[in-house]
């Protein structure tokens, strides 16, 4: 769809998001001039543990024959690298109220992390899903592309439940050309369906960033009266009095955090949590900053 | 284990409350929309038994709290062992009038009703209680039994009777007559104790100056005060004549008396009745604690024993037993009176003194029974005075020790003495006994005016002036010679001559009274010029004879009284003489024709009191209550003082019920247990805020 032909509001929207996110990364990048991300280039730029999936060419082999571990060299791109953006629109999205709101802090992460692709001239694509591919859009790097993403974006309604694992494989099928993928969701489905999701990208050699989205709420479960709980995605309801549960709900919420944290990092996939109530840049500029030092210590 | 509030039962539904209040809460939610469902079911799954378990903790103990309270309210004792010895119990209960006093449903009765069914319940099964009923006499309601045949007993207790049976109480009787009681329970080795159930108000005739008699030392007095809090009650507490001597087809004044016991003003209305006959009525208004008397002039067509009653009617009144007043009223045809002239010439001339009053009374119709003594013709001494209601005496007749002892006694006992002073008043020594009856000492000085003096009404209202003031007689100057008086303490001068000497004078000697004229009625003389030819002075003198006349009705004395209202057949029972249920026997007056008047006879100290009028059947028709006397209504509180007089601690006295339970709690039952029950409330809620506040915030 041509940006030409949307409604003015949508329009102004799409503008808002895009300046947003043009705001919330030029705070993040101040200082820097490098691309965060890492994929194939001519400069060598770091080594890493091979992982399953890893394209058996960037195998060191000198350092296999001196260590007799599989290594694989890392080189900085410094052109053109793809990012496919993987934004999950699944009712659980919803929950929060307007800045606050899941989705809304998922529209914004994606559209900043599209702006800052583009704005290198690298390319991004996007995928929206639920329990099937939403919307989809191919890989671009103009500003004219950015503005369709960011339509997609705006006109995404979060209202089916998920699939996550599925949609993981069917993109990793779908995505032939190695790259960055970024994945932003709550996450909120079986702790080894994430996992598993996210391993298949990886097998296919993609770098992989889970974004995980939450709710101060959902974290901490603050709740005092009395209450019905209706499950978003056909949950079901639970009726109770909040406080009495409170210390068990945040266990089971702990324990999965640390499930899929450990799960990503065996799996070499980068995670961070972004609380919808903290602010987005500073929250984005801790998690680009981790990724440089973290690539500078490699070096 | 007893109880001393036992219809705090109930309060133990209270429990519900908290489980309501649960309920309610669980119908009583917000709805959200929640992403993170599943983490929430995970944590439900793992926990929901002990979610559920720590709710019913919760809620039990809520409920063991509000328990504990009821519980506390209930206010338990512990039963404590009497040892070898039991108890012997005797409750008497006031039945007297006042105790029908009643606010709504709840009357003084039912209040002690109740308060010996609490008794009951705070006996032993082996204590053996024993019910008496007290008015004007100290009667048997239940002999000695024991608390286990309680439907004997409850029996009993419901037999007491709905309706006063007497006016009084004698709260003496309680000491005197259980005494035997109470020594043979002694003797037995049983703890004693009496409990008195009354309003503890003072009632009716001759009220009890000390009332409560000697308390026993070794045995444990319970007052318990059944009175109704609110106190607002009006009474007829006077009913009375002012003379007695009572003639008929003669106007008698009739004064009434409403009393308010209450702290609020009222207006009343009062109607006076001879039987079924509306003789008057009237309204006024009482000012709170304060007496009202209001005048009734009443004329009696017929000679006998009558009985005027007075009603009043009254709104708010709490006791209506004493809103109405009988009065038994001896209605003669004429009164008997003794002229007296101590004229020493003996005869009795046309123009005579004695002549005049006489002539004078006897034209006023068949009022009076006229006998006239004349000195030198008549022996005085022979004169039977016992009936007679007046004496004249004109001149003042010579006296001899053994006559005025005769005219004294006479006075002295509620006879009248007329004396007009004469120019034969003579005060030889030795003879000076008639001086000390009259209201004013008498001088030899004889006054007599250049011109004739006025005669003129002190200003003070005497009933013997009434009527007198529209003649305009007393401008004409009548007096041409008077004695010089001076009037005696207490003597109230009626007339005076000159605007200033004392010309008819009277006062109270003993029962009787006494009139002194300080000049002759003798026109020959004319020390009063022309009297007798102007009705004035006939007027006046049957005045001075119905108002001195007033000789009371003794006690002692037999005193006839008929109802004309009930038919051949009834019977009137009174009760302070021969008790409860035990018929006077009435004479039938067999020379009635219609045969319908039933006559009761009594000694007159035995008329004041309630009768109960039954029919043939001996169903009861009504009651009427009598008195002769003036006498106080029933509301005259006992102090506590009175009650309370021993210092040792075995007279107890309780106004409420929860001050009986406490008197009974502390000496019989044991100690309380509220203070437990208290604390264990407290402790059930601090453990339930502890573990609603630990599970709900665990750290």
């Amino acid at each position: 769809m041509a940006v030409s032909n949307l409604d003015p509001k949508i329009l102004e929207r799409i503008t808002r998001l895009e300046l947003r996110a043009k705001a919330i990364v030029e705070g993040v990048m101040t200082g820097t001039h490098r691309s965060p991300f890492k994929g194939s280039s001519i400069e060598f730029s770091d080594h890493r543990e091979y992982v399953v999936g890893d394209d058996l060419r960037h195998i060191d082999w000198k350092i296999f024959a001196k260590s007799d571990n599989y290594y694989i060299k890392q080189y900085e791109e410094e052109t053109n690298f793809r990012a496919q953006l993987l934004v999950d629109a699944s009712e659980s999205m919803l929950y929060g109220e307007g800045s606050e709101n899941k989705w809304n802090c998922a529209q914004l992460v994606a559209a900043s992390l599209a702006y800052l692709v583009t704005s290198s001239q690298d390319m991004a694509g996007l995928t929206i899903f639920d329990n099937e591919i939403e919307s989809q859009l191919p890989m671009g790097s103009s500003q004219t592309h950015l503005l369709k993403m960011c339509a997609l974006l705006e006109r995404a309604k979060p209202a089916k439940g998920t699939a996550l694992l599925k949609m993981l494989h069917d993109s990793a099928s779908v995505l032939r050309r190695r790259g960055i993928v970024i994945v932003i969701s709550d996450f909120f489905s079986p702790e080894e369906e994430v996992i598993k999701g996210l391993q298949a990208l990886r097998n296919k050699g993609h770098e992989v960033i889970a974004l995980q989205v939450m709710h101060r709420d959902e974290l901490e479960f603050p709740f005092k009266q009395y209450t019905k709980f209706e499950g978003l995605e056909g949950l079901g309801n639970v009726t109770l009095q909040p406080q009495v549960l409170r210390e068990a709900y945040k266990k089971e919420v702990d324990l999965f955090l640390e499930t899929i944290r450990k799960g990503f990092r065996k799996c070499g996939v980068d995670y961070h949590l972004i609380v919808t109530d903290e602010s987005l840049d500073v929250s984005l500029a801790k998690f680009l900053s981790a990724r440089h030092f973290n690539s500078k210590m490699k070096k | 284990m007893s109880f001393m509030n036992p219809f705090m039962w109930m309060g133990f539904a209270a429990v519900s409350i908290p489980i309501i209040v649960h309920l309610l809460n669980r119908q009583r939610f917000i709805i959200l929309d929640w992403a993170a469902q599943e983490f929430l079911q995970r944590a439900l799954r793992k926990h929901q038994r002990k979610i559920k378990l720590q709710e019913w903790i919760l809620l039990l103990l809520r409920c063991l709290a509000i328990m504990a309270i009821v519980a506390m309210l209930l206010r338990p004792v512990s039963a404590q062992s009497f040892g070898s010895s039991s108890r012997f119990r005797i409750a008497v209960v006031d039945v007297s009038a006042s105790m029908q006093a009643a606010q709504g449903n709840i009357s003084a009765l039912k209040k002690a009703e109740d308060a010996i069914k609490r008794l009951l319940e705070l006996s032993h099964k082996e204590d053996r209680i024993e019910i008496f009923i007290l008015h004007d006499e100290l009667l048997t309601l239940l002999k000695s039994t024991e608390v286990a045949n309680s439907q004997l007993v409850l029996d009993a207790v419901n037999s007491l009777p709905s309706k006063a049976t007497s006016l009084t109480n004698r709260y003496d009787l309680i000491t005197e007559k259980l005494k035997p009681h109470i020594d043979a329970a002694l003797g037995d080795n049983s703890v004693v104790e009496v409990f008195v159930f009354s309003d503890l108000q003072k009632t009716g005739l001759g009220a009890q100056k000390m009332p409560l008699g000697d308390f026993e030392d070794n045995v444990l007095w319970y007052f318990h005060d059944c009175g109704l809090e609110t106190k607002d009650n009006w009474a007829v507490t006077g009913l009375r004549l002012e003379s007695p001597n009572v003639v008929k087809d003669q106007r008698t004044n009739v004064q009434v008396d409403v009393t308010s016991y209450s702290k609020l003003p009222q207006s009343v209305n009062v109607k006076l009745f001879e039987g079924k006959q509306l003789l008057g009525e009237q309204k006024a208004t009482v000012a709170a604690g304060v007496k009202v008397a209001l005048p009734f002039q009443v004329t009696f067509k017929e000679m006998g024993a009558r009985y005027l009653r007075a009603v009043m009617e009254c709104g708010g009144d709490t006791l209506a037993v004493d809103n109405t007043r009988q009065l038994g009223v001896q209605v003669s045809d004429a009164l008997p009176v003794v002229l007296m002239d101590g004229d020493p010439f003996g005869a009795i001339y046309w123009r005579d003194e004695t002549f005049k009053i006489n002539m004078l009374l006897s034209s006023r119709g068949k009022k009076y029974k006229i006998q006239v003594y004349k000195k030198g013709r008549d022996d005085f001494s022979s004169i039977d005075l016992s009936d007679v209601k007046l004496l004249v005496m004109a001149n003042l007749p010579p006296s001899t020790i053994a006559f005025v002892k005769k005219v004294k006694d006479f006075v002295e006992g509620g006879g009248a003495l007329l004396v007009s002073g004469g120019p034969y008043v003579q005060f030889p020594e030795g003879k000076k006994g008639l001086a000390e009856l009259l209201p004013c000492v008498v001088s030899e000085k004889i006054q007599t005016p250049e011109e004739p003096w006025k005669i003129s009404l002190t200003p003070a209202q005497h009933p013997e002036m009434e009527g007198l003031r529209k003649f305009n007689l007393f401008e004409v100057d009548l007096v041409e010679r008077m004695h010089e008086v001076t009037a005696k303490k207490n003597a109230r001068i009626l007339l005076r001559a000159g605007g200033r000497y004392p010309l008819l004078t009277v006062h109270q000697y003993g029962k009787g009274k006494v009139a002194f004229w300080a000049s002759s009625l003798d026109s020959e003389w004319c020390d009063i010029h022309r009297w007798d030819y102007l009705s004035i002075f006939g007027l006046l003198s049957e005045h001075m004879i119905t108002f001195t006349s007033a000789r009371e009705v003794l006690p002692g004395k037999d005193f006839s009284l008929s109802f004309n209202t009930f038919d051949v057949g009834d019977s009137a029972t009174w009760h302070p003489e021969k008790g409860i249920g035990v018929p006077l026997k009435p004479m039938i007056d067999k020379d009635n024709k219609n045969k319908s008047m039933l006559i009761v006879q009594a000694n007159i100290n035995q008329v004041a009191g309630l009768y109960e009028i039954r029919n043939r059947s001996g169903r009861s028709l009504s009651w009427v209550g009598v008195n002769v006397d003036d006498s106080e209504s029933d509301l005259q509180p006992l102090s506590d003082d009175v009650i309370l007089v021993k210092e040792n601690g075995n007279v107890k006295l309780s106004h409420s019920i929860a001050e009986f339970n406490k008197n009974l709690g502390t000496d019989d039952l044991g100690k309380e247990m509220w203070k437990i029950l208290l604390l264990m409330a407290l402790a059930f809620l601090s453990l339930e805020g502890f573990l609603a506040w630990f599970w709900g915030n665990p750290k």
